[in-house]
């Protein structure tokens, strides 16, 4: 079975993201309003969040125009799995 | 010969951020053919229904985009042409030799924008070996039905950048391409948009007047009918591809349409149909409250962050 982690979305909601997808194909699939489906591939930075609490994996490039650093806590929704229960704040 | 001067938007070079996977996109999915790689690990591609040794060029980079695209010129004369009026018109380019960065081909101008987009021109390049019949022609190359999509070939990209005015009056005055269309400002007075062409296609280039310099909106390759852009969309999604908007119809160009994110989040588009542009023809004109129609006709308005998403 499909493994999946509470994503809790600060001052908003929870919803459920499997360990198999993106943290943007999560709020993609639950209607988020909050966020900007942009290019999907870590180019446009549009769905850029803050990890705020939480294990994840950064599972492909994202465009260095947008993030300087993979350290940081600010990442692209559409490059991030989860690895354990998360929160993060939508920027 | 009727067509002279510059012929088309035939070749470009985007930035990608992980080169396996765009040229399984690239290759697989959209059909195009790997022709070769360079020592320095950029990769050719083409597509099936082109002569030129290679039109479609991968760089891996740090961040996505365009790095340029290329304008096919009828002959050296013209190109020289081309070069003089640029000195004239006071743009900034250099002279990139034949056979260097781009196998196959001759030399290039790399002529410098006012919107921060490179655009090269040449005149000559080695002809493919893979190239379309030319004796009792196959529709495909060797009877041999291409992957994917089948994407024919490079067909134009849209461009965004600030004095997109100047650009395009370059393009005019010196490339002569011809205006087909334009959607003005919001107050009437300017162009938010101009779509060019160097011969028959609806548009070769097109350039939104933006504040950030040398941004794509979307890069498009060539399908044959409406029924190709039904059939791509089905490919797309079965190889969960993300579309953005499509399958639709243009008002502007007239064209069928499909857009979708290659995985470096660059947008494509496969483009078929659209009106034949001749020179005599006058410009068509968009109000700006009409953009809406003009790209999503069957919507008849602008899909959220369709001009907001870009690289």
């Amino acid at each position: 079975m499909r493994k999946q982690y509470v994503i809790s979305i600060k001052e908003k909601t929870n919803i459920s993201c499997y360990e198999d997808e993106t943290l943007l194909n999560a709020l993609y699939r639950n209607n988020m309003q909050d966020i900007v489906f942009g290019c999907f591939g870590g180019g446009c930075g549009r769905c850029l969040i803050r990890v705020e609490k939480g294990v994840y994996e950064i599972i492909r490039r994202m465009s260095k125009e947008h993030i300087n650093k993979e350290s940081d806590d600010k990442l692209l929704a559409c490059c991030v799995q989860p690895r354990s229960n998360m929160e993060i704040s939508i920027l | 010969m009727a067509i002279k001067g510059v012929l088309r938007a035939s070749m470009m070079q985007i930035r990608v951020l992980n080169m396996e996977d765009s040229v399984k996109f690239y290759r697989d999915i959209l059909g195009l053919e790997e022709v070769c790689r360079t020592t320095d690990g950029k990769v050719c591609m083409k597509g099936y229904d082109e002569f030129d040794h290679h039109t479609f060029t991968l760089r891996l980079a740090d961040k996505p985009g365009l790095d340029f695209l290329a304008f096919k010129v009828s002959c050296p004369d013209a190109l020289n042409e081309i070069e003089e009026k640029t000195k004239e018109f006071g743009l900034p380019y250099e002279v990139i030799a034949a056979n260097t960065d781009q196998p196959g081909y001759g030399k290039r101008l790399a002529v410098q924008l006012p919107t921060g987009h490179r655009i090269d021109l040449f005149a000559e390049v080695e002809m493919a070996e893979n190239h379309p019949d030319l004796h009792n022609p196959d529709i495909w190359p060797g009877g041999k039905q291409p992957k994917g999509c089948g994407a024919t070939m490079v067909d134009h990209a849209l461009l965004f950048g600030p004095n997109s005015a100047e650009a395009v009056r370059y393009m005019k005055e010196v490339l002569g391409l011809g205006v087909a269309e334009v959607a003005k400002t919001p107050d009437g007075e300017g162009d938010a948009c101009t779509w060019l062409t160097g011969s028959n296609r609806p548009h070769d280039v097109a350039v939104l007047e933006f504040d950030q310099p040398g941004k794509i909106h979307h890069l498009a390759f060539k399908l044959n009918s409406w029924t190709e852009v039904g059939r791509a969309a089905d490919i797309l999604t079965i190889n969960n591809v993300m579309i953005d908007a499509g399958p639709m119809r243009h008002g502007i160009t007239r064209g069928y349409t499909l857009y979708f994110f290659d995985p470096s989040g660059n947008r494509c588009e496969l483009f078929a149909g659209g009106y034949a542009y001749y020179p005599d023809m006058p410009v068509r004109v968009w109000d700006f409250d009409q953009l809406g129609k003009g790209i999503f006709y069957y919507d008849r308005k602008l899909k959220e962050n369709y001009l907001e998403v870009i690289t």
